[in-house]
């Protein structure tokens, strides 16, 4: 049996830019773009990355919400052949979607609210499973006390819940069908602290009840070196860096990563003149880069001519996979 | 209000947002969570930027935010609030480094860091906030305090007073608690 339960080749997933009704559009928006990692069995993978990067497109065409536009998704669940999931029919994804399963991000739009809560986590399971009555009802009841909701929710409707509580049942629904894999897309990132520390523990329990693999996506950089166990980081549709978490948080390589980790804001006030002198003022600039350029060039401190002419190879460097021309030089 | 184009990005938005809130020449900027959507890279901008207008027009800034690093970003003095009530007040090194109520400290150990101490589970803040409507008698934060003195703290609620640096509104502090004892 592999060690890696996904392994991703290749994937792009071009959107067509909206353009006249009779003109067929030429210019795409390259959400993800030629991105191959794979996740090993039993392991917290990060994603990070700034809003608009690519995170939730690449999350949905695991899922195969989305039909990538190339490359190839293999998944190997426990004693089960690989599948490729790019080229299965909707009658094998059926039975795939018991085993990998997602958090959706904003669980205020993606709960149903007219929907009584043994219906939003249960419903999987009157198809998967054919449960009905007081199966079902015991069923949403385990799965709500393994998320620390109480059973008496059952017939409650969503509207109601604070954003930590909608957060779990959004977990539990994607626990309902006993998944090898969960998609966890910023399931914490709306929570106060507080609350985000319940459920990154929540979290880490059930993963060792139940064995499970987590992609972990978000953009908390602090969360992320918490929980996961190697991080990709994403910018503009390309995983630019990919590593060990603590390679990545000490030793980080691409110059997208270190801008990153010099934004996040540490609570340590003593840190604060340090921090804003590393800084500098940047700008974000707008505007399109070519396809065959580093997209991260107009923004990066070390660009040269070559990083806007040309694209930056893969480098591996102390076992980290970095994207960028002068990877191990700067 | 004039809508602000559409098509700014989330970071120049908020931008515009401080630009029309300093038209006027104002003595004090109140920021509620500036900088909340947006990412870490974005964040650091704008809080750079509301740090190099406090100096240049010589203005205060109360901001208003969930996130402590944030705060130590940006804050002199710092406020901390519990169910509407302001459980610690200081300077930003004295609540941070050595913060006296327990909701305080709760809170500073419940976010993960970047580089600090790996600890395998965060120590979480039991419960949840009360409704409003059920305030719980005496100090409002006593349901969920490690610290808790029955007997004590739901008998009347704690007034915030001097200590040391800092002022604190917990019994952990009072001297009529030191008597008892
Ligand atoms: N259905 C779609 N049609 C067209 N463009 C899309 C579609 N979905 C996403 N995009 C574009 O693809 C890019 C990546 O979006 P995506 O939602 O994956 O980013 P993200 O990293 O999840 O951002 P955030 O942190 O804000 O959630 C964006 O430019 C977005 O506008
Ligand atoms: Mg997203």
């Amino acid at each position: 049996m592999s060690d890696n339960i996904l392994e991703v080749n290749g994937l792009s997933m071009h959107f067509p830019l909206s353009g006249g009704a009779f003109r067929k559009s030429t210019s795409v928006v390259r959400a993800v773009e030629d991105v191959s990692f794979s996740v090993k069995r039993g392991e917290t993978f990060g994603v990070v990355g700034e809003s608009g990067s690519g995170k939730t497109t690449l999350g949905r065409c695991i899922m195969r919400i989305l039909t990538p536009t190339a490359g190839t998704i293999q998944y190997t669940g426990k004693a089960q052949e690989p599948v490729e999931l790019v080229t299965s029919d909707d009658s094998l994804l059926r039975t795939i979607w018991r085993d990998i399963r997602m958090v959706f991000q904003d669980p205020q739009s993606s709960l149903n609210p007219r929907l009584p809560v043994i219906e939003i986590v249960g419903q999987c399971l009157r198809k998967s499973e054919k449960l009905s009555g007081s199966a079902l009802a015991d069923r949403v009841s385990t799965l709500l006390t393994n998320v620390g909701l109480r059973p008496e929710i059952l017939h409650r409707y969503p509207g109601a819940f604070s954003g930590g509580q909608r957060q779990r049942l959004g977990i539990a629904r994607a626990l309902a069908t006993n998944p090898q894999l969960v998609v966890a897309d910023e399931a914490v990132s709306a929570l106060d602290v507080s609350i985000q520390a319940q459920t990154l523990n929540l979290m880490q329990d059930l993963q060792e009840q139940f064995e499970l693999t987590y992609i972990f996506i978000a953009h908390d950089l602090a969360v992320v070196e918490h929980i996961c166990d190697r991080v990709a980081v994403m910018y503009l549709g390309q995983i630019v860096e990919l590593a060990d978490k603590d390679e990545l948080f000490n030793n980080p390589k691409h110059p997208y990563t270190r801008a990153l980790l010099n934004a996040v804001p540490v609570p340590d006030p003593r840190k604060r003149p340090e921090k804003r002198a590393r800084r500098g003022a940047g700008e974000i600039p707008s505007g399109g880069v070519r396809p065959d350029a580093c997209q991260f060039a107009p923004r990066c401190p070390h660009a040269q001519d070559i990083c806007r002419n040309s694209s930056p190879p893969e480098k591996q460097i102390d076992g980290v996979a970095v994207l960028c021309h002068f990877a191990g030089e700067i | 209000m004039s809508p602000i184009h559409s098509s700014l990005s989330g970071g120049m938005r908020q931008r515009a947002m401080i630009a029309m809130a300093l038209s006027c020449q104002p003595r004090m900027l109140i920021a509620d969570e500036p900088t909340t959507a947006l990412d870490v890279t974005t964040q650091a901008q704008i809080l750079d930027l509301i740090a190099d207008l406090k100096e240049e027009f010589d203005m205060s800034v109360m901001l208003i935010t969930h996130d402590l690093g944030v705060v130590a970003e940006v804050a002199e003095d710092v406020a901390v609030m519990y169910m509407g009530k302001v459980v610690e007040r200081g300077d930003v090194y004295s609540v941070f480094e050595n913060p006296k109520h327990p909701y305080t400290q709760a809170l500073l150990e419940s976010v993960p860091r970047i580089g600090g101490v790996r600890k395998k589970r965060l120590p979480a803040i039991k419960g949840m906030v009360p409704h409003p409507l059920a305030r719980p008698s005496g100090c409002s934060f006593r349901t969920r305090c490690e610290r808790y003195m029955p007997g004590v703290c739901d008998r009347a609620e704690p007034e915030l007073t001097k200590q040391g640096e800092s002022e604190v509104a917990c019994f952990l502090y009072s001297s009529e608690l030191a008597d008892v004892r």
